[in-house]
């Protein structure tokens, strides 16, 4: 099930939340980097081009759809597969998510960690 | 032999006489014949049925004095003169009947010579041909002329009277008139108009008249009361008749009054009143019947158009007449009352000016569909009042193609447009409110979820102890927020309980910098209170101070980068106690500023900061400041740092 190796970057501010994701995927077998808020993802984003980014939206300095939008400008980030993963469910921040090309769009606290775990290696499975 | 011829000739002319008299007895018009003296020698039975006297009343009589009215005794006079004088006249001339009324007549003189030879004639026939009829034809259509032109010419039936009342007496040749209309209220006859020929004095008549007021089946009540024409040959001598005596003064005696109706129903009485004692004359009745209904139809479109003409006045919607060139060509008052012009200000410029100019493009369009002749229901656009302020209104209109008019209703929806706009931003508030808490919510839910699901997992006691520390930690965030939510709500609805107590406020200021050091110590700022000595002590809810002070010094702590500046200062000033905390921290924005102590407000760059706030903090701080009586205020510049700036009363709290 699990791509040991595989690399994924978590952009989430809330500390809890943060710790639970990371120690669930590095249970999995997954390389996890964290970041704590926007602009640490779009500096880490940048420099370590992820296998796949875990993007929350409301984080202090920027926020995740302002991430979103930068990493699509720009050549070299453009490809990194992107999933929201926020406790909103705006419709308009889906819908912005969704225009700027993200993989998919996960309510946090409607997930188990297992859940997530799960779905992120099916995407890092289909990926190769 | 002369004698003879003189005996054959006598016996001729005895002939001759005999068999005239025949012919004159027996000739339908009216012939009469008078000796040079001007005395009646013979009138046939024509001229009896036509004039009403016996032969015998009249021979031997001078018939000036019967039937010449007194007017016309210089044209009679001329006439017999023309006749002795041996010259046939004729005349179109009036005579007078046995019972005073006038007849017209066409009057022919021809002189009475025995012989062919006499040069003066020994008196004079007098052939009268009955004109009653072509003359009352003839009148009768001068008069419907004469009340047509009247009332075509005005817009009510009082304006209408005067002229009606006149061109009806002089066609039958009478001297006083006056109108009544029923009002209906009182239930009376009340007299309008009232008009008497030139020559004549009734002012008496005239006041009494118009004073008067006439109850069903009293004076001109009669005929309300009968619905039909009524006649009084004398009314100086009819005791029913209450304005005998000034008629009398007038030298007014024959009356007669008929209905103005209006589908059956008396709507007004007219009345007319002539110098001569007359008998009932039924070609005049009937020809007033006409009259009356014409004149009851007249009322009754005009009542209509008062009707109409009072709904466009006192209507409470902005109506309308438009010229399809884009001028108003009326408006009823209304407009003058919500926009603030003058009907002249409205009517001088094309209206268009007066919408707002976003909305002037859709009015164009509905305008050019009315040109087409499409009718328009429920369209909105904007006036401009007077004061510069817009109105809303909605309009219903239709056009007249045939006229090149528009006729326009429009109603004033400002009032409810504002409160859909309201609803509106209630509708976005709620929203927000639900969308935020779901996610403020949503966040330490998850964090239990999950610190659970790893404690679960695991087989290391240490690691699953913390991470249970971590849901704990999880679950208090999420009943902080709970019960500042709970705060709100019981602060807003007043039904927190205020624990008033006095309270040393630098002493309750240093336990909240207790509890908050480590915080400072982390940013590394530098943390200063400054206050009077020997403050008083102020009658305040600890609780809820505290809460107060806490909130303000922690905001200053989170929005002031690293290696800040915070400095409270504690005062009084006269019986007021006053608490301000500066920071040198990121500021507020001169828009945030004015929204900042609004429920759920979160300044933009609050959250750059810190995304866990609720918006909630700052608007407790009101709350609970002004549920003590006091006051708070904000003075910040962006990037240079926020003063917060609480007033309390000293001595207590608001009572309860």
């Amino acid at each position: 099930m699990t791509q040991p190796g595989k690399s994924i970057l978590l952009a989430e501010d809330d500390r809890f939340l943060r710790r639970a994701c990371e120690t669930k995927l590095k249970q999995a077998g997954f390389t996890v980097r964290v970041a704590v808020d926007g602009e640490e993802a779009l500096t880490m984003a940048r420099e370590q081009s992820p296998d796949l980014l875990l993007l929350d939206l409301l984080m202090p300095r920027r926020d995740g759809l302002s991430v979103l939008a930068t990493l699509r400008g720009d050549p070299k980030t453009r490809e990194i597969p992107v999933v929201i993963m926020s406790n909103s469910s705006k419709d308009l921040e889906r819908q912005k998510a969704a225009s700027l090309g993200v993989v998919d769009y996960w309510i946090k606290s409607n997930l188990s960690l297992q859940e997530l775990c799960d779905r992120v290696s099916q995407l890092l499975q289909k990926q190769e | 032999m002369a004698k003879q011829t003189d005996r054959a000739i006598a016996g001729t002319v005895r002939e001759h006489d005999a068999a005239l008299g025949g012919l004159i007895r027996a000739n339908p018009l009216a012939i009469l014949v008078v000796d040079a003296d001007d005395c009646v020698q013979m009138v046939n039975p024509a001229f009896e049925a036509l004039f009403g006297y016996r032969e015998t009343e009249l021979v031997g009589q001078p018939i000036q004095v019967f039937i010449v009215p007194d007017k016309l005794i210089d044209e009679a006079a001329g006439l017999s003169r023309s006749g002795f004088e041996g010259r046939t006249a004729r005349s179109i001339t009036q005579r007078r009947r046995k019972d005073g009324r006038l007849v017209d007549v066409e009057l022919t003189v021809v002189p009475l010579a025995p012989l062919a030879t006499s040069a003066k004639a020994i008196g004079a026939y007098g052939i009268f041909r009955d004109l009653t009829e072509q003359k009352r034809a003839e009148r009768h259509l001068r008069a419907q002329y004469a009340v047509i032109e009247a009332l075509a010419h005005s817009s009510t039936i009082e304006a209408a009277a005067l002229w009606v009342l006149r061109a009806v007496a002089e066609s039958v040749e009478w001297q006083v008139g006056a109108m009544w209309l029923v009002d209906k209220t009182a239930n009376r006859l009340r007299c309008i108009d009232f008009w008497c020929a030139d020559g004549v004095n009734a002012k008496a008549f005239e006041r009494e008249t118009r004073e008067s007021q006439f109850a069903r089946g009293v004076g001109p009540g009669r005929t309300w009361e009968m619905h039909d024409a009524a006649w009084i040959v004398d009314v100086t001598k009819e005791p029913k008749f209450s304005r005998r005596e000034s008629a009398a003064r007038a030298g007014l005696h024959a009356a007669f009054s008929f209905p103005m109706l209006l589908d059956g129903e008396v709507v007004g009485v007219v009345e007319f009143f002539t110098s001569m004692v007359l008998q009932p004359d039924p070609a005049i009745l009937k020809m007033f019947a006409a009259l009356g209904q014409q004149l009851g139809e007249f009322v009754g479109r005009t009542r209509a158009q008062e009707q109409l003409e009072h709904f466009f006045t006192m209507s409470g919607d902005l109506l309308c007449i438009a010229n399809f060139n884009g001028y108003f060509a009326r408006v009823n008052g209304s407009w003058n009352q919500l926009l603030g012009y003058t009907t002249t200000e409205l009517l001088a410029q094309p209206y268009i000016d007066l919408v707002h100019y976003e909305d002037r493009e859709a009015t164009a369009l509905v305008e050019a569909s009315l040109r087409r002749g499409e009718p328009l229901t429920a369209f909105e656009n904007r006036f401009r009042c007077k004061d510069g302020t817009y109105r809303w209104l909605q309009w219903t209109a239709t056009p007249r193609l045939d006229e090149q008019l528009i006729y326009a209703v429009a109603h004033d929806t400002t009032d409810r447009k504002l409160l859909e706009q309201q609803t509106q931003e209630t509708l976005k508030m709620r929203n927000d409110f639900v969308s935020f808490v779901t996610h403020q919510l949503r966040t330490p839910l998850s964090g239990i979820k999950w610190m659970l699901e790893l404690a679960t997992e695991t087989t290391d006691a240490g690691e699953r102890s913390s991470y249970i520390d971590d849901a704990r930690e999880s679950a208090d965030r999420l009943i902080g927020l709970v019960n500042d939510l709970l705060d709100a709500s019981r602060l807003e609805s007043g039904k927190i309980q205020l624990a008033l107590e006095p309270v040393r406020i630098r002493e309750l200021t240093d336990d909240v910098l207790a509890d908050v050091a480590a915080l400072v110590r982390e940013k590394h700022h530098e943390l200063n209170v400054r206050s009077e000595p020997n403050l008083p002590e102020a009658l305040l809810d600890p609780q809820l101070m505290r809460q107060v002070v806490l909130n303000l010094t922690s905001n200053a702590i989170k929005y002031t980068p690293h290696d800040g500046r915070i400095e409270i200062t504690i005062g009084t000033r006269g019986r007021t106690l006053y608490w301000s905390i500066q920071d040198s921290g990121i500021g507020i924005s001169p828009a945030a500023q004015k929204r900042l102590f609004e429920k759920f407000f979160r300044a933009d760059n609050a959250h750059t900061v810190d995304t866990e706030g609720t918006g909630l903090g700052l608007y407790l701080v009101r709350l609970i400041v002004e549920r003590l009586g006091g006051t708070i205020t904000c003075e910040s510049e962006e990037g240079r740092g926020t003063l917060f700036h609480v007033t309390l009363p000293i001595t207590a709290g608001d009572p309860i």
